[in-house]
C-alpha cells in the first residue's frame, strides 16, 4: 500500500517535472523575435535626415536602458547633436511606433561608418521598458534551454 | 557590485580574443563590452570573414564571440576548432551571438562546445550579464565541476579507467551530480561495461529525470543493444522535451522505421521542414524513411498514404533520380504504373537521358498504353540504342504474346547487339 503510494507520488513528481520542462521548451519555440527599426532620425536643429537616402529605415545595433546604437555614414553627425526619432518595433505581423527625442552621446569609427550612441531625452518609458523586459525574458529562456541541454547541474 | 561594473582583467590576461562578426556595428558593441569587462583592446581580433577568423585558430584563441553564420562558414565550426586546440573548458569561452532563434540551431549549439547563446537584438546589459556569468563560472568552478572536468580530460586523453575513478569521486561532491553520472557512464561504456554505463545514465536521470546528456547516453546503449523499442521511447522523451538538432532528428527517423512507427514520420517531418540547415546525411535518411514508409503502405493496400509518403520522399530528396527510381519501381511492382507516371515526370531535365529514367518512363507507360503502343515505344528505344535489358525483355515478351515470332527474332537480334552478354537469355525467351 505504502509502496504503491510512493510510486504514485514519484509518477506525479515526474509528470510535473516533464510538464515544467516542456513549458520551458515551448517558450523557446514561440520565442519573441522583434526588430527595432528607425524610420525617422533627423537633426532637430537643421531638420536634415541622418538616414542615408538609399535606405528607407535603419536597424538598431544594440539597445540600452535609455537609448540605442545605430550605424551611420561617416561625417553624418557629431556628439552632442539633438535628434528627432521615430522607432518601429515590429514582431511578426504587428508593428508599434515609438516617437522620441534624443541626444547623440558618442560616435565610434568602424571602417567606413560610425557607430552612434543615442540617449533618449523624451520617450515613452513604459513602451521602451516593456520591449527591454521582453528581450530579457526571451534571453533568459534561451539560456535556460542551452543550460538544460548542456547539463550544467 | 552590479554585473555591469564587474571587471576581469586577470581572466583576460594573456588570452587571445576573437570577434567573428560580419556586422561592423555588432562587432564594435561586442568589442566595447569585452573592453569594459577588462580585456585589453590589443588582445582582441575582429574578423568579418570565416576563413580569416579560422586562421586565428591555428593557435589558442581563448575567447570567441561569433555570429551563427559568417559568409559561407558556420560559427559552430570555430567552436569545434577552439576545443581541439584548448583542452580545458575552464580556459576557453565560446559565445554565439545571433538573430537566429530557431530551436534546432539553439539545440545544435548547446550540444556542441558553446558556453552561451545571445539573441540579437540584445541590450548591452544582456551581453554583459551573460559574459559575466560565463567568466565567473570559468574562474571559480566548484570542486564538483573541477573534478568532473578532470574526469572529462582523462576521457579525452583516452584513459577511461582513470576517468571512471575520477568521475565516481566527482559524483560524491554534489547532491545532484547528473553530469558526472553521464561522463561516468561514458567512461564505463568505453571500458566495455554497457550495464554499468546504463546504470550510471539512469542514476543521472534519478537526479534529473530529463537530463539531456543522460537521456542521450541511455539511448545510445539501448540502440547498440538493438533494443529499438526502448531506444525509441527514450528518444521520444528527448524529442518531446527539447529542441531537436539535425543529429537527433536523423536518429528518430531511423528508429521510427526500425520500430515500425511509420505513422509518426509526419510529425518528425514537420520539424525537418523547419530546420535552417539540412545536412546531406539527414536528407538521405528522411528520403529513405519516407520511401520505406510508402512501400509499407503499399503492402497494406493504402495507396493514398503510400503516394503521400512517396511525394514527401521526392520533395525531400530534391527530386533525386535515385530516389525517384526507387519510388517508381515500388509503384510499378505494386501494379500502380499510372501513379508511377507522376513521379517519372519529376525527373530533372538533366537526368532524362539516364537509363534509370528511360526504364522508369517505359515501365510507367504499361499503365496506360496498349501492348502494341508499348512494343512500338520499346522498339524505337532499341533502335536508338537507348533501351535497357528490362525494356528488351518486355518487348520480346510482348511480341511473343502477340504471336509475332519473326518480329521477336528481329528484336532479339538488335537487343543482342546492344547486350551481347545477354544473348542466351534473350533467345531463351523464344523457347519458353
Amino acid at each position: 500500500m505504502l509502496k504503491a503510494r510512493k510510486t504514485s507520488i514519484l509518477i506525479a513528481e515526474e509528470e510535473e517535472l516533464r510538464q515544467l520542462n516542456s513549458e520551458i521548451m515551448l517558450k523557446a519555440t514561440r520565442i519573441f523575435n522583434p526588430t527595432v527599426r528607425i524610420s525617422l532620425l533627423k537633426n532637430t536643429a537643421t531638420e536634415i535626415s541622418l538616414i542615408p537616402k538609399n535606405q528607407r529605415n535603419l536597424e538598431t545595433s544594440g539597445l540600452f536602458t535609455n537609448g540605442f546604437q545605430v550605424t551611420l555614414p561617416k561625417g553624418s553627425c557629431a556628439s552632442g547633436q539633438l535628434v528627432t526619432i521615430n522607432l518601429i518595433i515590429s514582431e511578426k505581423d504587428t508593428a508599434e511606433e515609438m516617437k522620441a527625442t534624443g541626444k547623440i552621446t558618442s560616435t565610434t569609427a568602424t571602417q567606413d561608418q560610425i557607430l552612434v550612441a543615442v540617449e533618449f531625452l523624451e520617450y515613452d518609458k513604459d513602451q521602451w521598458n516593456q520591449l527591454l523586459q521582453k528581450l530579457e525574458s526571451r534571453q533568459d529562456n534561451v539560456t535556460q534551454v542551452v543550460n538544460s541541454i548542456k547539463g550544467q547541474d | 557590485m552590479s554585473k555591469a561594473e564587474k571587471s576581469f582583467p586577470s581572466f583576460f590576461k594573456g588570452k587571445k580574443v576573437l570577434i567573428a562578426e560580419p556586422s561592423p556595428s555588432a562587432s564594435t558593441i561586442i568589442h566595447q563590452v569585452l573592453v569594459a569587462l577588462g580585456c585589453e583592446p590589443g588582445q582582441i581580433h575582429r574578423e568579418n570573414d570565416f576563413d580569416k577568423a579560422a586562421q586565428h585558430l591555428r593557435s589558442a584563441c581563448h575567447v570567441i564571440v561569433s555570429e551563427y553564420q559568417i559568409g559561407t562558414g558556420f560559427g559552430l565550426e570555430l567552436a569545434e576548432r577552439q576545443a581541439q586546440v584548448i583542452d580545458d573548458s575552464h580556459d576557453r569561452i565560446f559565445l554565439l551571438s545571433t538573430a537566429n532563434n530557431n530551436d534546432s540551431t539553439i539545440a545544435e549549439a548547446a550540444e556542441g562546445d558553446v558556453d552561451g547563446y545571445v539573441l540579437k537584438p540584445f541590450t548591452i546589459k544582456q551581453l554583459t550579464d551573460l559574459l559575466v556569468n560565463i567568466i565567473e563560472k570559468k574562474m571559480k568552478p566548484s570542486p564538483y565541476s573541477q573534478k568532473t572536468m578532470e574526469g572529462r580530460k582523462w576521457l579525452k586523453d583516452g584513459d577511461a579507467k582513470k576517468a571512471a575513478e575520477v568521475l565516481a569521486a566527482a559524483k560524491t561532491l554534489d547532491p545532484k551530480p547528473a553530469l558526472a553520472c553521464y561522463f561516468h557512464g561514458l567512461a564505463l561504456k568505453l571500458l566495455n561495461d554497457p550495464d554499468g554505463a546504463l546504470a550510471s545514465f539512469r542514476e543521472g536521470r534519478k537526479h534529473n529525470q530529463l537530463h539531456y546528456k543522460c537521456l542521450q547516453g541511455e539511448f545510445d546503449i539501448l540502440f547498440e543493444r538493438k533494443d529499438y523499442a526502448k531506444a525509441y521511447e527514450t528518444l521520444r522523451l528527448i524529442y518531446e522535451n527539447f529542441p531537436v538538432s539535425p543529429a537527433t532528428l536523423e536518429k528518430i527517423f531511423i528508429l521510427a522505421i526500425f520500430t515500425g512507427n511509420f505513422r509518426d514520420l509526419d510529425l518528425y517531418h514537420q520539424r525537418f521542414v523547419e530546420l535552417d540547415r539540412r545536412p546531406l546525411r539527414l536528407i538521405k535518411v528522411v528520403t529513405e524513411a519516407f520511401i520505406s514508409s510508402g512501400r509499407l503502405f503499399l503492402k497494406e493496400n493504402d495507396l493514398e498514404q503510400a503516394i503521400s509518403q512517396f511525394k514527401k520522399a521526392a520533395t525531400t530528396s530534391q527530386r533525386n533520380p535515385e530516389a525517384l527510381q526507387k519510388i517508381t519501381n515500388a509503384l510499378i511492382r505494386g501494379g500502380h504504373a499510372d501513379q508511377a507516371q507522376e513521379f517519372v515526370k519529376m525527373y530533372p531535365p538533366e537526368a532524362q537521358t539516364s537509363a534509370a529514367y528511360i526504364e522508369a518512363d517505359f515501365e510507367a507507360c504499361k499503365g496506360h498504353m496498349s501492348p502494341w503502343e508499348l512494343i512500338q515505344k520499346g522498339k524505337k528505344l532499341i533502335d536508338d540504342g537507348l533501351a535497357t535489358p528490362s525494356i528488351c525483355r518486355t518487348v520480346i515478351g510482348l511480341l511473343i504474346e502477340q504471336k509475332k515470332e519473326t518480329a521477336a527474332e528481329q528484336v532479339i537480334y538488335k537487343a543482342t547487339i546492344l547486350f551481347p552478354e545477354l544473348r542466351n537469355e534473350f533467345r531463351s525467351l523464344m523457347s519458353s
